[in-house]
């Protein structure tokens, strides 16, 4: 059975990441060796070396260069020797070729994900100014072509985001409460825990994942 | 079931038509301030979203909804934006986004004009009472 359930955050109503959770995923990545000239067009993009233009043989658009000639790329730097070249200058020159590069699909990293969170916090903020009718709260479904997003807002501003496939039926509302209870029995209760401060309790960590197989099991219908 | 707002984009963020029907609770911005929040918000959400999936085909946002409205997008390949907002529980919001579409190319396409307009010449109302009369027949209207 394919597993719906992509991530899951809870922002803090500060809007800040407090906890995430995100479903292993195998990333496809392609190896291929090039001559002279490469005949993809790459950028930086995020601080990563990234294919904006010319996808083609499993190469596709947003993958990222994750190693060249089996030498690991951290973000664009790429050892040679003792020294770090940046991997888009060292792939502009003719002496380096032929090269092995391995491209990856691109994944979101944990720094992403804190963008993210905040990013969602404000369109969250902006949907309730922008309500066309009186009392509305703030985004609490938002679908597009390949994923639906549900949020739950405490009462104390917390917030519960659900991430989905968009082939999915799962219905996150008794989900979403399920994960408030167990944010307020594992965490708030946790004397060790501060307000607002992120999330790290073994505890919680277990729950969440039997309330995740629970919700993918059934559909997302979580008795209480 | 209620239709409320409906905004027009071009390409570059201008308003080019907007419109409101049982509109209950204003912004509390100017016309122009609210055009160009509106219009920020779409461009985050869709920066949003394409960063949150990591599936290399195209994605575009279909709708949000909160507890009291839906906004659905439709976006051209000619980066004309419609954004309606109806009451969450509205259907066939999409259909009625490719209807306003089709009126909108057709008021402002020059050879589609030049066949509707041969024999009355427009006005600056004639969007703005094809659009009206679209929405006024949808179901989703009361």
């Amino acid at each position: 059975m394919a597993n719906h359930i992509q991530h899951l955050f809870i922002i803090n109503r500060a809007g800040s990441l407090i906890y995430s959770w995100e479903a292993r995923i195998e990333t496809p990545e392609v190896e291929k060796t090039y001559e002279w000239p490469i005949d993809v067009h790459l950028e930086e993009v995020d601080q990563k070396a990234v294919v904006v233009f010319g996808e083609k043989e499993g190469v596709k658009l947003r993958y990222y260069v994750k190693s060249v000639n089996g030498e690991a790329v951290t973000g664009t730097r790429l050892q040679q020797g003792a020294q770090q070249v940046n991997v888009l200058e060292f792939l502009q020159e003719e002496d380096n070729y032929p090269v092995t590069v391995r491209f990856a699909a691109p994944t979101v990293s944990t720094n992403e994900k804190i963008i993210l969170s905040s990013m969602f916090h404000s369109l969250f903020t902006i949907a309730v100014q922008l309500s066309p009718c009186p009392k509305s709260s703030g985004v609490e479904v938002l679908e597009t072509t390949q994923f639906k997003l549900f949020c739950l807002q405490s009462r104390t501003g917390v917030k519960f985001v659900v991430i989905t496939s968009a082939a999915s039926n799962i219905a996150a509302d008794s989900l979403l409460s399920k994960m408030y209870e167990l944010y307020t029995d594992f965490a708030l209760k946790n004397p060790f825990y501060s307000i607002d401060m992120p999330i790290r309790a073994q505890k919680f960590d277990e729950a969440i994942k039997i309330l995740l197989e629970k919700a993918e099991k059934s559909n997302g219908a979580v008795t209480f | 079931m209620t239709i409320y707002n409906v905004y027009i984009f071009d390409r570059e963020g201008q308003c080019l038509y907007y419109d409101e029907w049982f509109r209950t609770k204003q912004s509390g911005l100017a016309p122009i301030q609210e055009y160009k929040l509106v219009f920020g918000m779409m461009l985050s959400m869709k920066s949003f979203v394409d960063r949150l999936a990591t599936n290399d085909s195209n994605q575009t946002v279909n709708y949000y909804k909160t507890s009291a409205y839906k906004m659905t997008f439709l976006e051209s390949a000619t980066g004309i934006k419609i954004m309606l907002n109806t009451d969450p529980n509205a259907t066939g919001i999409r259909d009625l986004l490719h209807k306003i579409y089709q009126a909108w190319t057709e008021t402002s396409n020059s050879a589609a004009k030049m066949e509707l307009f041969a024999s009355n010449p427009p006005n600056e109302n004639f969007l703005k009472s094809r659009v009206r009369d679209i929405v006024m027949k949808h179901q989703a209207y009361v």
